[in-house]
């Protein structure tokens, strides 16, 4: 998965969010819970990439880059 | 009758000092609880505040299941305006109300002014510690109204649904006790209260003599410190919910951690896949586990259905059989009592109607169709009945949707979308294997825009996933928005 993808999988929940540029994304709750399901539902699904539940803290969907560092570490798994 | 403080009245008088509701940080025991409602009651009567709507603005906490209570001894009704609701939406409901009280705490007493500037404005800490009598009132009129909460309206107008007092102490008088709630339950309140989800919860604290925490919204992305959370405060019942099961199942939560002492687990308002109703199962394997269904409009949840072993993945599990007292009907399309149709629920639950709105509460009124006299509620869902006598549900006869454990209209969010400037047609879809709600709109307005304007709109559980803008949305002959072509177009199905 590219980060463009990802990109545009996280501008399909929320166009309105900058998220090359945006930080915070769960502590300043831009992305609620639901969010992050469908996130990792759509991961799963299209990409085959598997987050766990010991992934799912606030640090690694804060933001997009972070979202990506932790998906380029389960793909090299 | 009785009132439902009454039973406030009886277990703090068992259990003072027993913690009622906290929300991890701050709490109230028996004592307190009862203390803050009987300041609150006395304060609102000494306003001239009497059987009239006290608009409630605070943060999710005990503090603000005190203010309701309160508001209740005053023998007024309450009705929760949520701090997270969007400003457009609170000036309806507040439009609606026309209160002259609201009570709010520091935190929200601005907005609360800016809100209404008219009414007046009540601050929970010193309405709280107004001189009062120790105990609250045993007695209530039972046509009078215990609250008012506003639900998804398809023409974009919310519905006020207002509930009486006999309707609530009869929920009190069966739910806790098909349940089998007890002094030992510690439970998890995972809904917001400016619904009626968490009633279960109420009446499981002061009917019961259990405790609720409130637990904070973060730690629904956050699967682990979840249930962390609940290990740590030995939080015991769960009613939450579909999706917020499914939700922490569908992570491989338990795979890292098992919640350690769950006692009972009550799901509802949306169907739970068997596949994480199994992971539950066998999470929790000491738990005895309810589906519950019902409707706000029947204060709550009106059927219940103990899930014991393994289910069969291929049947639904059923809602089960009514509490008892009240009654469920399937009407076929004759209007007619029948074995499978629109489910239709009486008894003492059914609400007094939609606040102020006599043209949609006759709507979904209907006399007992055996000329009883009683009225019923339609409410739009289809069910029918198994070989056991158990309720199943089938889905619903509109556009209704439940979405992450919201009631939707999708015609509401349509409405809203067509309310923006640069929408011409606006359709609204629901791709439930996704969990989604999508929007297609013709007109000149940029995605981005309709986006934003939404969010301005409508609370976040209705904003669409995905808004998507197009030429042109195709149309059937009598002129209506062609649905079923669009779903074809956009999904291939």
């Amino acid at each position: 998965m590219t980060f463009e993808q990802l990109l545009d999988l996280l501008s399909d929940l929320h166009p309105e969010v900058d998220f090359l540029h945006a930080e915070g994304l769960i502590d300043n709750k831009v992305l609620t819970s639901f969010d992050v399901v469908s996130i990792a539902a759509e991961l799963s699904e299209t990409y085959d990439v598997e987050l766990g539940a010991v992934d799912i803290v606030p640090e690694n969907f804060n933001s997009a880059r972070a979202l990506f560092a932790l998906i380029q570490k389960r793909e090299d798994e | 009758m009785k009132s439902i403080l009454s039973y406030l009245n009886g277990t703090a008088d068992r259990l003072p000092d027993k913690l009622a509701f906290s929300d991890g940080e701050k709490g109230l025991t028996f004592r307190q609880l009862r203390q803050a409602a009987a300041g609150i009651g006395a304060c609102l009567k000494n306003g001239g505040a009497r059987r009239e709507p006290v608009g409630v603005l605070m943060e999710r906490g005990a503090e603000e299941v005190a203010a309701f209570l309160g508001v209740m001894e005053a023998g007024c009704f309450y009705v929760p305006l949520d701090e997270q609701m969007p400003r457009e939406r609170l000036e309806r409901i507040v439009r609606t109300l026309n209160p002259r009280f609201i009570l709010a705490d520091k935190q929200n007493l601005t907005a609360a002014e800016g809100l209404c500037p008219a009414a007046e404005h009540l601050l929970y800490g010193g309405a709280a510690s107004f001189p009062a009598p120790d105990r609250l009132r045993e007695e209530a009129e039972g046509e009078d109204l215990a609250y008012v909460v506003f639900t998804s309206g398809s023409t974009g107008e919310p519905k006020g649904v207002s509930i009486r007092n006999s309707s609530l102490l009869d929920y009190a008088q069966t739910l806790p006790k098909a349940l089998g709630f007890d002094e030992s339950l510690v439970f998890g309140i995972q809904s917001p209260l400016y619904f009626d989800a968490w009633l279960k919860e109420l009446l499981g604290v002061i009917v019961g003599g259990g405790t609720a925490y409130l637990l904070p919204r973060e730690l629904f992305v956050n699967p682990m410190a979840l249930i962390q959370y609940i290990n740590d405060r030995g939080i015991n019942a769960l009613c939450w919910v579909s999706s917020a099961f499914s939700l922490v199942s569908k992570l491989r939560t338990f795979r890292a951690i098992l919640p350690r002492e769950i006692r009972l687990m009550c799901f509802g308002s949306e169907v739970l896949p068997v596949k994480q109703l199994s992971a539950w199962q066998q999470a929790c394997p000491n738990a005895r586990i309810f589906q519950l269904y019902g409707a706000t409009e029947c204060t709550g949840m009106s059927c219940f259905h103990p899930v014991l072993g393994p289910q069969d993945p291929d049947k639904p599990v059923p809602v089960g059989k009514p509490f008892p007292g009240t009654e469920v009907i399937l009407l076929n399309d004759e209007g007619r009592p029948d074995t499978e149709g629109e489910i239709v629920i009486g008894g003492p639950c059914v609400m007094a109607g939609y606040y102020h709105d006599p043209v949609r509460t006759a709507e979904v009124f209907l006399p007992d169709p055996r000329g009883t006299g009683a009225t019923f509620y339609r409410t739009g869902d289809r069910g029918r009945w198994d070989e056991n006598g158990d309720l199943v549900f089938l889905g619903r006869r509109d556009r209704q949707v439940k979405h992450m454990g919201h009631r939707v209209e999708l015609g509401e969010v349509e409405a809203a979308a067509l309310s923006l400037k640069g929408v011409h047609e606006a359709a609204c879809l629901y791709v439930a294997d996704r969990q989604r709600i999508d929007l297609f709109y013709s007109g000149p307005a940029q995605p981005w825009d309709v986006v934003i304007g939404l969010k301005q709109k409508l609370p976040g559980y209705m904003t669409p996933s995905r808004t998507e803008q197009r030429p042109e949305l195709p149309h059937l002959p009598n002129g209506k928005l062609d649905r079923r072509t669009i779903e074809q177009k956009e999904y291939g199905k």
